[in-house]
């Protein structure tokens, strides 16, 4: 587990350093450029203090109901206070007080729905408590991040649910008819927004401005790269700095730090799903495969947009794009992970309290059977 | 469900996200590696920019500025760019060009023009022409020139706030309306009340409004950016107007209508400016970077060179002593009308050209004005048959010769005498001399005596003695190289092998043969300084902006030898300074200096019937001061002086009088000390301590 940690710990920190590194550099032209690459900074300080704070307490800490439904109700509320009070910008509303409430949506989601799955794990497989009830349980919060409107963010979040789901035992007809549902549900609101419409079409005909761009930026680089600062297509690249940070890696460090990015989230992925086969429980496995299923979506669905994969659809790439919200948590989220790994391999801190924490080494996917119905 | 699926669903979940990410890494390898998509050609951020040199100065020997460069800008208008917006721009731009509004706007205004072109196209080897029609529009349009870097800075700050009256009223507009909008619970009640459709349709249209001023915006910047455009270019002044205009010449542009972005570079078309054209032109420099929305991007700077600005060049002329010159062929314009009226004024010692000026002139700030022949530097170019002052050579050679001394007696034979072939020599009414010394011969000015000396010699010891005091040749005064005389006449005497005793005769007395203003007074000064004839020296030396000086110039003779032996130019001084006391030049005596010289008054030939006018006449006088030990010999020489309203065609009364002037101004600038014995006394009483006369 430590070897697993480990690696998990380097990837994250290789890529967040690539982050600043590259952030540097693509915000060279900006107004302000110091006071960006500040701010990143900051948040970047900020996320792995919740790293380091996530990954030394015990993950079971917030496996108790007064959690989950606290931490509920504040992302419900500050979604809707986003809506209210939140300035529109570039024709959406998503930033309250310089956060992104929706960033913490993710977060949210994955723990209620882990805490549900285990909760509930033996009735996983009826409709109701397995479909039913907890797509009742995220659907506010989806609802809510679509009216800002953020409908990747809520994309993310609806397959991530599946997902999850899947994993705590729903059957395949319960999980599959919503996907399909779901995925009908997303077809006719691309058909009805002329936005997403016209990006499926530019990504058809290949002639997304920004992605071209974006293209041209990649294949200027090469294998080896122009070199750190030296490249020059970057700065055409809209988003350079934040959706579209690969093409600026690429540029300017080559296919082998491209590669490298690619790398590290497989390594990120192979550990978090090892430290999930591995918890110490169903709340720690549905959690750490929640948690790696955010971050490997993201990244799948940025690279594929970026290199012309995917239509265009603004989804940031983990720990590399500028964005403090979602840095900050998704450090917390590594944090978790790491957590999880060190309950699986036996809890080197006492745990204070809590019902999940045991000093017995118990089974991966044993001890929630002991719990009793009325947590 | 069992464990196991649990695991399987798991492991199948980690495998679906691994095969996606390899995927993506070998679409990756593709896109960066196998098949990159390239810009077509350079990424349109490379940029190399000239910088300019700025063209050296012209200045006088003491460092005063005669012709100098500075940056103005040409303001140009884009009319495409600015579009409908031609009023408001113009308005506001009127009062800061100093342009009227309406011509401004009309400017401004995209006139698009079909236009039918010939084009030749090419398919396939078969080569065919066709006529295109075509809508064409002018993207560049003149606005303003030579608009001070100041004024263009003030019109580039006060823009920000004038443009598009619509852009500012709808963003008035949409402030307005976003504070009207109601927020958080105001607008839940407002739901509640049941007012959905006005809120939908007030956003709405605040959207409209959006969606009008923000393209609104862009041109706006658009019209700020590249509205109007200011490209430098490279002013030459002459802050003293036409004071040596002919010397210092003018400019012109390299090539009439440059490319865009092009810096204009002026050329010397004339005068120093041409001769020393590739000295005062500098040596522009570059600098070849990278540059993103505007700015700068440091790290990909390549190749960055600084300009090094031209030399300036330092003329032997002293501006002074030019203006004195030009005062006074002003005033001799206005008293004897000539046609033309040239002044040259050298220090026999050194060559040195302290003065020279012409009229009719020019300012070389305005030389599209002036018309062609304005422009000549006549003192070197347009030679005439010199007249009387030439008796100077032929005294001169006939003493060196040995073949008379200045007090042999001559025979003026009354003013008519029969040379042994050809038509009779006359002198000019009144003189009448008889049997006299040469020097009276010389100082009254007979055609007779000159005639009878100069066919003593042979015609090739005449052209010898012409050769060696300058004449038939030119000095390279503008600085000759590859050709280029800078304009300078040679003279000569037309068709000199057919040599016979009337035309060798008629020379004696200055018929017969051609030379400039230059060559005469270069002769006399040869005479002066002892009879060592001085290359003419119009720059003293070519000197860095910092002054440092990288050539000078310095005196040289003409040749190894001097023209002609000192004893003779002493007799030949003797002679000089006889035409001023009692000659033809009584009338430019001066009171402190002594002052010799010779007066020249040539019959010019009417074109018309190709004989001799008895009305139009090219008047001299040569001299120079103090008689003894010569600082500065002047000639003024001018071309059909009136003789109406009071004036003289001859010589001494014509010239003398503005030589007088000048000669008069110029000994007490130069505080040449006093040499007429009663005055010396008083000169050194008031100046104890001044130096003898100023020298180099």
């Amino acid at each position: 587990m430590t070897t697993l940690t480990t690696l998990l710990i380097l990837a994250v920190g290789s890529l967040v350093a690539l982050s600043l590194t590259v952030l540097s550099s693509a915000t060279l032209l900006d107004r302000n450029p110091d006071a960006s690459l500040q701010s990143q900074a900051i948040s970047c300080g900020v996320g792995l203090l919740a790293l380091v704070v996530g990954a030394g307490l015990d993950y079971r800490r917030w496996g108790r109901r007064r959690w989950v439904w606290g931490l509920y109700g504040v992302t419900l509320g500050l979604l809707v206070l986003v809506l209210v009070f939140a300035p529109e910008i570039k024709g959406a509303r998503r930033w309250l007080w310089g956060i992104q409430p929706a960033e913490l949506a993710k977060l949210t989601m994955v723990l209620v729905l882990a805490w549900y799955g285990s909760r509930y794990w033996s009735g996983m497989d009826g409709f109701w408590v397995g479909v039913g009830r907890s797509a009742l349980i995220v659907a506010p919060m989806i609802a809510l991040v679509l009216l800002e409107p953020d409908r990747g963010t809520a994309a993310l979040m609806m397959a991530v649910t599946l997902a999850v789901l899947m994993l705590a035992g729903v059957r395949w007809l319960h999980v599959g008819v919503p996907a399909l549902v779901g995925g009908a549900v997303l077809a006719v609101m691309i058909l009805v927004n002329p936005m997403a419409r016209n990006r499926i079409e530019r990504w058809i005909e290949g002639d997304g401005y920004q992605v071209n761009k974006g293209l041209m930026a990649l294949g200027q680089g090469g294998v080896a790269g122009a070199g750190l600062g030296r490249g020059t297509l970057k700065y055409n690249v809209p988003e350079v700095h934040t959706d579209f940070i690969l093409p600026a890696v690429g540029e300017e460090l080559g296919l082998t730090f491209t590669l490298g990015v690619v790398g590290a989230y497989l390594v990120i992925l192979m550990c978090g799903f090892t430290i999930a086969a591995k918890a110490p429980d169903r709340f720690g496995m549905l959690l750490a495969a929640g948690i790696t299923s955010v971050i490997s979506t993201q990244a799948i669905v940025n690279i594929g947009v970026v290199t012309e994969m995917f239509p265009n659809k603004g989804m940031p790439l983990p720990f590399v794009s500028r964005g403090g919200s979602n840095l900050m948590v998704l450090l917390a989220m590594v944090g978790l992970l790491v957590s999880v790994a060190r309950q699986a391999s036996g809890p080197t801190v006492p745990v204070p309290s809590g019902r999940a924490g045991g000093k017995r080494r118990r089974s991966p996917f044993s001890h929630e059977t002991e719990l009793p119905e009325s947590a | 469900m069992r464990e196991q699926d649990f695991q399987i669903r798991l492991q199948g979940l980690a495998w679906m996200f691994a095969v996606a990410f390899t995927g993506l890494a070998v679409r990756l390898v593709f896109v960066q590696a196998i098949h990159p998509q390239l810009p077509t050609e350079n990424d349109g951020t490379e940029q190399t920019i000239v910088r300019p040199a700025l063209r050296g100065a012209i200045l006088d020997v003491q460092g005063n500025v005669l012709g100098k460069s500075r940056v103005v800008y040409d303001v140009h208008a884009d009319p495409v760019v600015i579009g409908t917006n031609a009023a408001v721009l113009a308005a506001y731009a009127a009062p800061i060009l100093g342009r009227p509004a309406a011509e401004l706007a009309e400017l401004m205004t995209p006139h698009p023009e079909l236009r039918t072109n010939q084009m030749t196209l090419t398919n396939a080897g078969l080569v065919r022409t066709q006529w295109v029609r075509r809508w064409y529009t002018n993207r560049s349009v003149l606005v303003q020139s030579n608009v001070e870097p100041a004024v263009w800075v003030r019109y580039r700050e006060g823009l920000t706030n004038v443009l598009l009256p619509r852009a500012e009223m709808l963003a008035a507009e949409l402030k307005a309306g976003q504070k009207a909008t109601p927020r958080s619970w105001e607008r839940v009640e407002a739901l509640v009340r049941g007012e959905a459709s006005a809120l939908k349709s007030e956003k709405q249209r605040l959207l409209r409004i959006r969606r009008e001023l923000f393209p609104l915006r862009q041109q706006q910047a658009e019209v700020r950016i590249n509205g109007l455009t200011a490209s430098p270019v490279e002013q030459r002044v002459y802050p003293q107007g036409y004071a040596a205009a002919h010397v210092l010449g003018y400019t012109t542009n390299d090539v009439a209508r440059p490319p865009r972005g092009v810096p204009v570079r002026l050329i010397g078309a004339t005068g120093i400016e041409n001769r020393f054209d590739a000295e005062l032109r500098g040596v522009s420099g570059l600098l070849e970077t990278h540059r993103v929305k505007g700015r700068e991007l440091v790290q990909f700077r390549g190749r960055d060179l600084a300009a090094r600005d031209g030399l300036n060049v330092r003329l032997t002329i002293d501006s002074h002593l030019q203006s004195i010159v030009e005062q006074a062929l002003d005033d001799a314009v206005e008293a004897i009308h000539p046609k033309a009226i040239t002044c040259v004024m050298v220090r026999p010692r050194t060559g040195e050209i302290l003065a020279m000026a012409n009229r009719p002139t020019y300012d070389p700030n305005q030389v599209r004005t002036a018309p062609v022949d304005h422009r000549m530097n006549r003192a070197i170019t347009v030679p005439s048959e010199p007249g009387s002052t030439f008796k100077l050579l032929t005294y001169a050679a006939a003493i060196d010769l040995g073949l008379a001394d200045i007090d042999d007696l001559v025979d003026c034979a009354h003013g008519v005498w029969q040379p042994p072939s050809g038509r009779p020599v006359r002198d000019i009414a009144g003189h009448g001399l008889g049997v006299v010394s040469l020097e009276e011969a010389f100082a009254k000015s007979s055609n007779v005596g000159a005639a009878r000396l100069g066919l003593r010699m042979s015609p090739e010891q005449m052209i010898g003695y012409m050769r060696r005091l300058g004449f038939l040749q030119r000095s390279g005064v503008m600085y000759a190289n590859r050709g280029n005389w800078g304009g300078e006449h040679p003279g000569g005497i037309p068709d000199p092998n057919r040599m016979n005793i009337e035309r060798q005769g008629r020379m004696s007395y200055g018929y017969g043969l051609y030379a400039t203003p230059l060559q005469t007074v270069m002769a006399a000064s040869a005479i002066a300084n002892n009879g060592v004839l001085m290359k003419p020296l119009l720059v003293h030396s070519l000197e860095t902006g910092e002054g440092r000086v990288v050539m000078r110039f310095d005196p040289t003779p003409a040749s190894a030898e001097p023209a002609v032996r000192p004893g003779t130019a002493a007799q030949m001084r003797r002679a000089l300074r006889a035409v001023v006391t009692d000659g033809t030049a009584k009338i430019v005596a001066l009171e402190d200096y002594e002052v010799a010289g010779k007066t020249g008054t040539a019959h010019k030939v009417d074109p018309a019937t190709r004989r001799q006018s008895n009305e139009k006449y090219t008047s001299t006088f040569v001299g120079y001061l103090p008689a003894d030990q010569p600082e500065i010999c002047i000639l003024v020489l001018a071309d059909e002086p009136d003789k109406r309203g009071g004036g003289s065609h001859f010589g001494g009364r014509a010239c003398g009088p503005v030589f007088r002037t000048i000669a008069q101004q110029t000994a007490s600038y130069l505080a040449i000390p006093p040499t007429t014995r009663t005055n010396q006394a008083s000169h050194l009483a008031e100046n104890p301590k001044l130096p003898v006369a100023r020298a180099r």
